[in-house]
């Protein structure tokens, strides 16, 4: 992901001092992977979205408690993760059969049919090795990566791979 | 038995690629001499393969930013309306207009107005200007914060936030200098004057620095100021209430504020006189007419051109 290279202090000063250019260059480099990431929670793509924006407007909301030196990323997928928890609160979440699975994930090269298969078995993840194993599978993030933005240990998150892999393959039988 | 490579831990550190050459000859070892979960491990590392190539569909950015960025200009606005004034909405329009500069990282911020209207605005520290017809206000709005300075070409009022870092207004060659206070500068042409209405105002140019209490105003001299004199400073931002003060200026720059003001062309004859007195500029017509019957003058109208003409002996 590029967003290793935006300097986060200085991105974080810029939005504590409402300048919008600094709240977009963050998103823009940003909303696309917080995006996935409600997605991987079994959001249909509308909420995805929603909840997307959200989350940066409620960043927007809070620059002037932002303290430009502890700013990281997580902020946002923390705050995204408890609106998406709100959400599922509020409204009864979808039946997972309901969840047109087709529009969220963009066929491979694989045979559409395995691919299929395969999604639908990674939609029963729970939603914690779900997200975390996503991130690193379709987004390519290393382990350390994923656990800075997630706030979790790099051992949490390769027990959530292992425990994925094993459900996967549980589930694709073979 | 070792099953410590069965645990998800340690299959999640083995596919992310993590273990070191000496636990992968281990693990290898491991795997030849226990066939059934050397099988099993397999068909994960198989299952983590297959994973690798999967996509997700993305949402537009664009779009979404779109979508975003009219709802950060409602909550900027939210808190502008709990303020004594209702802001003009244009001049948030205004200020992306006016980003006509982008050097980086410094963000050039231009807010104009036209002839024929007003803004007020909020700076990034949240002092207030209110820009008076044909005026443009301009600063770095992403190092405001650092060094409060704007530069201004015409008229404004300033109501400045009380901060440790000064706030400074360049108008040609004459820099004011405050920390928290409100205050006018007209900077029209060559004629440069601020008047200070609360707090205290530094004042410099090329050559004097003049220091003004509540109740005081200097104007540039050449390249120097003026000995500070007392005015009415409420007077001298009156114009934001549509009230133009005049004290014995030329005719000539009556008309010039005028035309200003109300965005109309004033066709009239050079005439060597003074005017004092209040004229209202809520609507061109009456400011005129009230001109012209203190000056002795009469006037008409043809379009948007109103003609003024000296009043010839009675009748035509």
């Amino acid at each position: 992901m590029a967003d290793e290279t935006l300097d986060w202090p200085k991105i974080a000063e810029g939005i504590r001092n409402s300048d919008e250019q600094a709240m977009e260059r963050a998103f823009r480099v940003l909303y696309p992977a917080i995006y996935r990431y409600v997605s991987y929670k079994n959001a249909d793509t509308e909420t995805a979205e929603d909840i997307a924006q959200e989350t940066f407007l409620r960043l927007w909301q809070s620059r002037e408690n932002l303290d430009p030196r502890r700013f990281t990323p997580s902020w946002l997928y923390s705050t995204a993760n408890r609106l998406y928890l709100n959400h599922v609160r509020h409204v009864r979440v979808v039946e997972e059969s309901a969840r047109e699975v087709a529009l969220l994930y963009e066929p491979g090269d694989v045979d559409t049919a395995v691919e299929d298969r395969l999604w639908r078995c990674i939609e029963k993840l729970p939603p914690q090795p779900k997200s975390t194993f996503l991130m690193s599978r379709v987004e390519n993030l290393k382990y350390r990566e994923i656990a800075d933005r997630l706030e979790l240990s790099v051992k949490t998150v390769e027990a959530h791979i292992g425990r994925a892999l094993k459900w996967l393959r549980e589930c694709l039988g073979d | 038995m070792s099953d410590r490579f069965l645990h998800d831990e340690f299959i999640g550190r083995w596919l992310g690629g993590s273990l070191s050459p000496a636990e992968l000859t281990e693990l290898e070892s491991w795997m030849a001499a226990h066939s059934e979960q050397g099988v099993y491990l397999l068909s994960l590392q198989r299952v983590w393969e297959r994973t690798g190539s999967l996509r997700v569909r993305d949402s537009d950015v664009d779009l979404a930013w779109t979508n975003l960025r009219p709802k950060l200009r409602a909550t900027a606005r939210t808190r502008k309306l709990s303020l004594p004034w209702v802001w003009a909405a244009a001049a948030l329009v205004l200020i992306a207009v006016g980003v006509h500069q982008w050097l980086d990282r410094e963000i050039v911020v231009t807010i104009a107005t036209d002839r024929g209207e007003t803004h007020q605005l909020l700076l990034p520290d949240r002092s207030e200007v209110t820009l008076n017809a044909e005026s443009e206000i301009e600063f770095d709005g992403n190092h405001f914060r650092d060094d409060r300075r704007v530069r201004l070409q015409g008229e404004a009022f300033f109501n400045v936030v009380k901060q440790k870092a000064p706030f400074t207004v360049v108008s040609g060659d004459v820099q004011t200098t405050v920390l928290g206070t409100s205050f006018n500068i007209r900077s029209r042409g060559d004629d440069v004057e601020v008047a200070c209405m609360t707090g205290r105002v530094q004042v410099r140019s090329e050559e004097t620095m003049v220091e003004l209490s509540p109740g005081f105003a200097t104007r540039r001299v050449g390249r120097a100021l003026s000995e500070p004199y007392t005015v009415d400073a409420s007077r001298r931002a009156a114009w934001m209430f549509d009230r133009l003060h005049f004290e014995s200026v030329p005719l000539e720059t009556v008309w010039e504020e005028i035309e200003r003001r109300c965005n109309v062309i004033v066709q009239r004859p050079q005439l060597d006189l003074t005017f004092s007195g209040v004229v209202h500029v809520g609507s061109a017509e009456r400011a005129i007419d009230q001109v012209c019957r203190t000056a002795g003058l009469s006037y008409g109208k043809k379009g948007d051109t109103l003609y003024v003409v000296r009043r010839k002996n009675k009748g035509e």
